[in-house]
């Protein structure tokens, strides 16, 4: 789906700047060039979450709020093999990747625990990079509740989805 | 955000210098490197979609899209300019249509819009970390292609469940910030406030 709408959309985009006579290969060299300062703003806070990341899955500390919370969400009607993917996710789409994969060969995708991460994988996103970008673009300090709030959203949302499953 | 970092860091290098001490700088120095990596990659796909962006401003393209968009996108964020109105739009259509890659240029330009130099986010700012951190989806292909390859006999039966459980807690969270941000903000005002007070009354004496 997305492999036939992205070059149509863009190639529609741009015929449709040939029509109104605008200069597209002018305007898109002029829209990239935005990149360059944008990717070198953004650079130091990607660095910065990718090492606290990094740091906090090598030293284990990741599989100890993985166990933490585990009961918790057992509560909740998350099974205990998809607890560490729904907290990996907010962190770091790569190694909630690797971890779907792992519960695929393990489980298979059909059964209960793959239909519950598959949804979890595709119904939230990687919050703690998003948030750190997002708010690095803008000169805000204090973010509020923003972060508390939408782990609870993603909570929900995992929920939801090991709900979901069982009537698939 | 600080705080959470600062915690995840500490606290990782105390068990790593009890455990493996020599393992701390190589980690730091891997993900930093993976760090810098990302950004490469990220700089090309923004190039393009900023590109594609100014082409569709030149064109007038993006100024109809808006316009088509703006009753529900003036109701969840506020009234905003039309430049961010848009940005929103692109973010929140691509974003829907999972192309999260072209969601996150489109999503920093709109916080930019929205940015009035304060140092307390606004409501709109966390309404769009929000949705795009919820990560409202309608496909998503990725999984999709996944599941096929891992030989599912049914790769799509997750698509229903996973728009149900993307968009109600979307809904969710966005009634959840309009209903918090007011007396939120007010106390953490009224705490930077007293800051300065009592800053002030120490550097008198």
């Amino acid at each position: 789906m997305a492999d036939i709408l992205l070059p149509t959309l863009i190639a529609c985009v741009l015929m449709y700047a040939l029509i109104k006579k605008v200069d597209a290969y002018a305007s898109f060299v002029k829209g990239a060039k935005e990149s360059i300062p944008l990717i070198v703003s953004l650079l130091p806070y990607i660095i910065a979450m990718f090492i606290a990341i990094e740091l906090f899955r090598t030293s284990g500390l990741s599989d100890v709020l993985c166990k933490l919370l585990s009961p918790l969400f057992n509560l909740l009607g998350i099974p205990s093999e998809v607890t560490e993917l729904t907290i990996i996710r907010p962190f770091s789409s790569n190694a909630a990747y690797v971890l779907l994969k792992d519960i695929f060969t393990m489980y298979g995708p059909d059964s209960y625990v793959g239909k519950c991460a598959s949804v979890i994988m595709g119904s939230s996103d990687t919050l703690f990079y998003v948030s750190s970008i997002y708010f690095a673009a803008t000169k805000v300090k204090k973010t509020l509740f923003a972060i508390p709030l939408a782990l609870f959203c993603n909570v929900i949302g995992a929920f939801l989805a090991c709900f979901l499953c069982r009537f698939i | 955000m600080s705080k959470i970092w600062l915690f995840m860091i500490v606290s990782s290098l105390f068990v790593l210098v009890a455990t493996a001490p020599e393992q701390a700088l190589t980690v730091m120095m891997g993900a930093s490197a993976n760090g810098v990596q990302m950004c490469i990659e990220f700089l090309g796909i923004y190039a393009i979609w900023l590109g594609i962006l100014q082409v569709l401003d030149d064109t007038k393209l993006s100024h109809k899209l808006s316009v088509m968009l703006k009753k529900p996108i003036r109701f969840i964020f506020g009234t905003t300019d039309p430049e961010t109105e848009k940005n929103i739009c692109l973010n929140v259509s691509s974003n829907i249509l999972g192309l999260g890659s072209a969601a996150t240029p489109f999503g920093i330009k709109a916080m930019q819009g929205m940015d009035k130099g304060s140092e307390i986010a606004t409501k709109s700012m966390i309404m769009l970390v929000l949705i795009n951190s919820t990560g409202i989806q309608v496909l998503p292909t990725t999984v999709i292609g996944l599941r096929a390859l891992a030989g599912s006999v049914a790769p799509s039966v997750i698509i229903w469940p996973t728009i149900v459980s993307t968009f109600v807690p979307t809904i969710i969270g966005i009634v959840l910030v309009k209903l918090l941000y007011r007396k939120n903000k007010i106390s953490k005002v009224n705490k930077i406030k007293n800051n300065q007070n009592t800053f002030t009354k120490d550097s008198n004496i």
